[in-house]
């Protein structure tokens, strides 16, 4: 078993209930070939950068899920038939390398922290010695 | 002699944003769109990584990202 993370979009959703139900639909596919939903969040209404299927907008939601990788292709094709998905990609998922994107980010946020507090000190000595 | 095209103006352009401090080592995250918006220019395509100075393996992360987020309708 291998964690792919999938992006569905969903198009005429105005009512959270419908929503739902249509991410149920979706992921009952994974679940039907032997995946385990992981977690799912919900990107909210987003407009697309350009039109697509003469549509101006849709839901994003983002899931993340466990499934053999024999059935990756399967699962994709069977999305193709679910009308209620508009859009869907499926990634696998680098933990490796989202662990390591976490890192440099929390490393760069720090040095920016003891940048900015270097920078007010040198301020705070400057102004005291000007007065 | 073919007439050589000055692109002295996209690397002004790319110099004067305001972008992501990025290391030679640093890694691209693909999935966050905010970043790449930074490596396209107003019409959206690509640019190169001679003007951006990344280096060639973040600039294979930038375009992957990109034609993702392009597909997904997240950039045009």
């Amino acid at each position: 078993m291998k964690k792919y993370d999938a992006l569905y979009i969903f198009v005429g959703v105005a009512k959270d209930d419908v929503l739902e139900a249509h991410l149920e639909k979706a992921l009952s596919e994974v679940t039907r070939l032997g995946g385990e939903v992981l977690s799912r969040d919900s990107l909210g209404k987003r407009g697309f950068a350009r039109p697509m299927g003469k549509r101006d907008s849709g839901v994003y939601v983002k899931v993340r899920f466990e499934l053999d990788p024999l059935k990756v292709a399967e699962l994709v094709n069977r999305y193709k038939l679910v009308e209620e998905v508009f859009r869907v990609q499926i990634l696998a998922v680098d933990e490796r390398r989202e662990a390591n994107i976490a890192a440099e980010r929390a490393a760069r946020a720090e040095r920016q922290a003891r940048r900015e507090a270097a920078q007010a000190a040198a301020a705070a000595a400057q102004t005291q010695s000007a007065e | 002699m073919a007439f050589k095209k000055s692109n002295s103006s996209a690397g002004e352009e790319f110099a004067a944003r305001k972008r992501p401090p990025l290391g030679a080592t640093d890694q691209i995250d693909v999935n966050d769109v905010e970043t790449l918006k930074y490596y396209i220019t107003d019409y959206g395509k690509i640019l190169p990584a001679r003007i951006t100075g990344v280096t060639s393996a973040q600039q294979r992360q930038i375009r992957h990202g990109v034609k993702r987020a392009r597909n997904m309708g997240l950039m045009a």
